[in-house]
Order: C-alpha cells, then sequence, then structure tokens
C-alpha cells in the first residue's frame, strides 16, 4: 500500500510548478511539449512522492523527473524517426516573448535548440534559474568542475551558433 | 581561447559572469579586461546571452499554472475523509444499480462469452482495431456516459480508493488479483501487458470497481478501469484532445481504457488487455 500525499507536499508542488514549467521550456524549447513533460512529472511525482526526503528538495527533484522525462520522450522520437523543427521552436518561443527585440530572442532559441540537451539543461540552470555552481554538482549528481567546463563549453557553443557558424556545433542527444 | 596574451579560458569567463571565480583570479580577470579589447568583448558576450536566455523565458514563470493541475494535486493530496466520501460513492453506486446486482452477478453470473465460445473471443480481440477503424473517433468525450465518468475520475484520483496497491503489494499476483476480484465481483485478473512495454505500477478499488495503472518504460500512462457491464454490449474509441479511450462492454464486464497513445497503439494495447482481462 502506498502512503497518500500529504497536503503540505501538494502545496509544495503547486509552488513549484511555475518555476518547474520555465525550467522545462528553456530544456525543450517548445511551450507545448514543456506542458506535456510538467503534467507527466506531475503525475509521477505523486506515485512517488514518498521518494523525496524533504520538502526543501522538491524543486531539484522536480527538474530530474522532467531532465529524464524528456529524454525518455527523445529517445521514442528518435525510434519514431520524428524530430522537432528548429523553426517550429524559435517561432514558439518567440510568440510567448514580449514583442520588443523578438528577433534578437527567436535567433537565441533557435540557437539554443541547436544545443545538446544537457548543455541546454546547465544553461537553465546556471543562467535561468540563477543557482549557485554548488547546487548544479549535487543536483546533477557531478564535481563542480564539471559543472564549469560543461557551462563554459555550451556557452561557447551558443556564440558560435549566434555568431552565424550553422555547422553542428554538438550532435543532439 | 588561443592567441590572447593571458591564460584566461571560456571555463574562467564563464564562472566570472556568475560570480563563480574565485576571488583572486577574478581580479587578475578583471584587470585583463582593461587591457584586452578581445576578451572584453568575448565575456560581455557571454555576459548578453546569460541575461537574453533569463529575458526569454522568465515570463513563462510569471503565467498561472493550468487550473486543472492545480485541481489534479489537490484531488490527489487532499485528506482523506474516512466516511463521507465513502458514503458517496456507495450512494453512487446505488443510483447506478451496481451494489443491488453485485452478489448476484457473482454468484450466478454467466461466464463471459469468450469462455463460452474462446474462438468467438479471439475473433472479437482480433476484430478489435477492425472495429476502431468502423467507428468514428470521436473529437469530444460524452459527459453523460456513466462508466466513462466513472473511469475519468478514478484516472484523476478524484474518487478516494477503498484499497490502493503500489510496489511490492503488487508483485504478489494472486494476492492482486483476489483484490481485483473482491473489489469488481468479476472473474477477472490484471492484464499484463509486458509485451506492449506497460507495465503494473498500481491498483486502485472502489465500490464495485477497480482502477489499473500501467507505465511504459518511456512514461506513458495507461489506465484501465473495470466494473460489471451495466448495459448494452459496445464498443466506442474516444479522442479528447490527445488523450484515447477505448470502451468495450459485454453482457459481464464493462472497461474503459485511457491513455495518451496513438490510435493504433491503443487499439493493440486495449486488444492485449481484452484478451488477459479474464480469467
Amino acid at each position: 500500500m502506498s502512503v497518500r500525499p500529504s497536503p503540505a507536499f501538494g502545496q509544495a508542488l503547486i509552488e513549484a510548478l511555475p518555476k518547474l514549467r520555465r525550467y522545462a521550456t528553456g530544456l525543450c524549447g517548445q511551450s507545448a511539449l514543456a506542458d506535456d513533460l510538467v503534467q507527466d512529472c506531475i503525475e509521477r511525482a505523486l506515485l512517488r512522492a514518498g521518494q523525496l526526503e524533504t520538502l526543501e528538495r522538491i524543486g531539484a527533484w522536480l527538474r530530474t523527473i522532467v531532465y529524464n522525462l524528456y529524454i525518455d520522450e527523445l529517445r521514442r522520437r528518435r525510434a519514431r524517426g520524428t524530430g522537432v523543427d528548429v523553426e517550429d521552436i524559435a517561432n514558439d518561443i518567440a510568440f510567448s516573448t514580449p514583442p520588443s527585440d523578438g528577433t534578437a530572442l527567436a535567433e537565441l532559441a533557435r540557437a539554443t535548440a541547436r544545443l545538446s540537451p544537457e548543455h541546454r539543461q546547465i544553461l537553465v540552470l546556471a543562467g535561468v534559474e540563477a543557482m549557485p555552481y554548488r547546487d548544479i554538482a549535487d543536483e546533477l549528481g557531478v564535481p563542480i568542475g564539471t559543472v564549469m567546463s560543461r557551462l563554459a563549453r555550451a556557452r561557447a557553443a551558443l556564440r558560435t551558433l549566434l555568431e552565424g557558424d550553422t555547422s553542428p556545433v554538438v550532435s543532439r542527444a | 581561447m588561443t592567441g590572447r596574451p593571458h591564460d584566461f579560458a571560456d571555463e574562467d569567463l564563464s564562472a566570472f559572469i556568475d560570480g563563480e571565480l574565485e576571488a583572486g583570479r577574478a581580479r587578475l580577470l578583471e584587470r585583463a579586461l582593461h587591457a584586452d579589447p578581445a576578451l572584453a568583448a568575448r565575456i560581455d558576450a557571454f555576459a548578453a546571452d546569460r541575461q537574453n536566455l533569463a529575458a526569454l523565458y522568465a515570463p513563462i514563470a510569471e503565467a498561472p499554472i493550468p487550473d486543472d493541475w492545480r485541481t489534479r494535486i489537490e484531488a490527489a493530496t487532499a485528506p482523506e475523509s474516512v466516511s463521507a466520501p465513502a458514503q458517496t460513492a456507495q450512494q453512487a453506486g446505488w443510483q447506478a444499480g451496481l451494489l443491488r446486482d453485485a452478489p448476484a452477478r457473482t454468484s450466478h453470473r454467466r461466464p463471459p462469452v469468450w469462455r463460452r465460445r474462446p474462438a468467438l473471443g479471439l475473433a472479437l480481440a482480433a476484430c478489435l482495431a477492425v472495429l476502431a477503424v468502423a467507428t468514428r473517433l470521436r473529437p469530444n468525450t460524452p459527459a453523460t456516459d456513466p462508466i466513462l465518468t466513472e473511469a475519468a475520475a478514478a484516472r484523476r484520483d478524484l474518487t478516494p480508493p477503498h484499497i490502493r496497491l503500489t510496489g511490492l503489494a503488487l508483485a504478489d499476483e494472486s494476492a492482486r488479483d483476489a483484490t481485483l476480484r473482491q473489489a469488481t465481483g468479476l472473474a477477472v485478473r490484471a492484464p499484463n501487458l509486458a509485451a506492449q512495454h506497460f507495465h503494473l505500477v498500481e491498483l486502485e478499488t472502489y465500490t464495485n470497481s477497480a482502477a489499473l495503472r500501467y507505465r511504459s518504460d518511456t512514461g506513458q500512462s495507461l489506465t484501465l478501469y473495470v466494473r460489471p457491464s451495466a448495459g448494452p454490449p459496445r464498443f466506442d474509441l474516444l479522442r479528447d484532445g490527445a488523450i484515447r479511450t477505448c470502451i468495450w462492454q459485454d453482457e459481464v464486464v464493462g472497461a474503459v481504457m485511457m491513455g495518451d497513445m496513438t490510435a493504433g497503439q491503443m487499439m493493440r494495447v486495449a486488444s492485449a488487455a481484452y484478451l488477459e482481462l479474464n480469467l
């Protein structure tokens, strides 16, 4: 018999959703897919609430679930031979941003979509979620030096794309 | 980075804009920036990208979350009431004529048609796909369909279960299937859908019915709701957004399968469940 999740867990989960949705969107680049990932994450979190040791770590726990769900989705799409059109991503994100500087942001969205999921993940954690490197290292289960080098490679790859080099920077996982 | 009169790498620049570079090295970098325009341009670009990424995604966290997410979580985590919900479910069961009929169905019901005539059962299973093609996909699920309403409530955890089995409690097949039979009053078992890549993760029982939740290796969820038949034989394949619903009912069993999948996948899984469900 599983333990029914507590109301406190439910409240913490609800409060975490706006940022989780932002993280998911940054990770996959598509608002519709991001919402699907978050919705699946909610189901998985409710089913596995007992695995969360402390509510203080719910944000990291949920992000890990979303990332794993996203990798599963990418594998499923690869198996089906379907992918995501980078132009669709740029348009999708551009529609959700203010009109000012929309072109530049669309370029950024397009370039980010060409990065590997691993690079997008660390760019979002450091640049959007503004997490300290120590916390990122703990969440990803890697040394802090790996966080620094991976983040630097992600930023360099993004620069290369934004400066007009359209050759593949990294393979998309 | 190469070709510059210093030894600062992208790793240093990246850590610097995040405020994570060690203090002594950060001071050296600040001095180098004054003397090296290319280095300054590189770090400015990194900083601008960081700022633009934050601006790109910031509005998403400001938007309200969908109501159904909140409703789903609140329903699943609300304090359990021992008496009131159970009474409501019981009353609902009586209103549907299910509880009244349950003992009679258990002790006097005829065997399922596919047990009396196995060949017909196999043929029915094989024909599910054909039936699905012949059945028009309906864009919206009818709100007044009782079995569908019950199944949807079970899938969304809106109905408090009497028993919930997960994890190791599901591993004991005989105990698990006994729980399922006791709840539904039907000679059924939890279908093994491993060949379809779905694994049972939860069994919930309600008054005279049960919901079986499955997960695929890739995270797809599937709910199979089972109860005694409450109407004429039927077969329906419905669609509501990404959720496909397959309803089948004979003179003994009524079942609803719901999941986020294609019509073809739904038919394959439903056919397997149809054959596996009955003892």
